[in-house]
């Protein structure tokens, strides 16, 4: 069985990951992932980033980093894909943990297509061929 | 070409004009977010709720329930559900 050419999608959150992974009490969720135009090309995926620290300054200034960054992504050159548009949807705004716990939370959409040359990959094909079961006796 | 003067009589009214379509997509928004919620006793998914902004235009999603944030936003302990971010998304992609 063969299964029709489909358009390889970048890896979004590693290239997200790899951006911000790095700095001590951030972390990230993609929440949403929508189709954008025509299908297999354009997506906007939705990410939210937490940022923790032990005082509340401290915090905010680790999730005013994580959103320089997050924009910054747009006039990032990637060999994966391009980033075409990010922006903050929501915050940075003060969340506390349930335990009060200092945390600014933010969330980023960003739209993000395959890069123009190549993007056309065979996909793998799903399963092996069947083979026909042997008839038994005559 | 000749000169025309207009008089703005309600400067709120292209606002007005739009706010029922707000209003609606404010609603459909709240549904989408209610489907979305986790339900175990059914309490937040019960109590999204729109709300009339500060102008006629604008329409608040909100839900009262105590947790609601923890649900939405997660915590140290427990990933987002995003419900209404979910719903958010959505409603954005449709909206191009």
């Amino acid at each position: 069985m063969t299964t029709p050419d489909m358009i390889a999608q970048p890896d979004l959150e590693a290239w997200v990951w790899s951006h911000i992974g790095g700095l001590a009490g951030v972390t990230s969720f993609a929440y949403a992932a929508e189709q954008l135009g025509a299908p297999g090309w354009l997506y906007a995926h939705h990410i939210q980033v937490d940022a923790r620290a032990a005082r509340k300054q401290a915090a905010r200034d680790l999730a005013e980093q994580v959103r320089r960054a997050m924009l910054a992504l747009a006039v990032t050159p990637w060999p994966d894909g391009v980033v075409c548009y990010a922006q903050a949807t929501e915050g940075p705004f003060w969340l506390p943990d349930p335990d009060g716990h200092p945390r600014y939370t933010a969330r980023y959409e960003i739209r993000v297509h395959p890069p123009r040359t190549g993007a056309i990959q065979a996909a793998p094909a799903a399963s092996p061929p069947r083979r026909k079961a042997a008839s038994r006796g005559a | 070409m000749a000169d025309s003067t207009f008089t703005v009589t309600n400067p709120h009214a292209p606002r007005l004009a739009a706010a029922p379509g707000i209003r609606d997509l404010a609603h459909q928004l709240a549904a989408e977010a209610a489907a979305n919620t986790p339900v175990e006793t059914g309490r937040m998914a019960g109590s999204y709720q729109v709300v009339q902004g500060a102008d006629p235009a604008t329409s608040l999603v909100t839900n009262p329930t105590p947790y609601a944030r923890f649900v939405e936003y997660g915590t140290r302990y427990d990933h987002p559900q995003a419900p209404l971010g979910r719903a958010l998304a959505k409603a954005r992609a449709q909206a191009r």
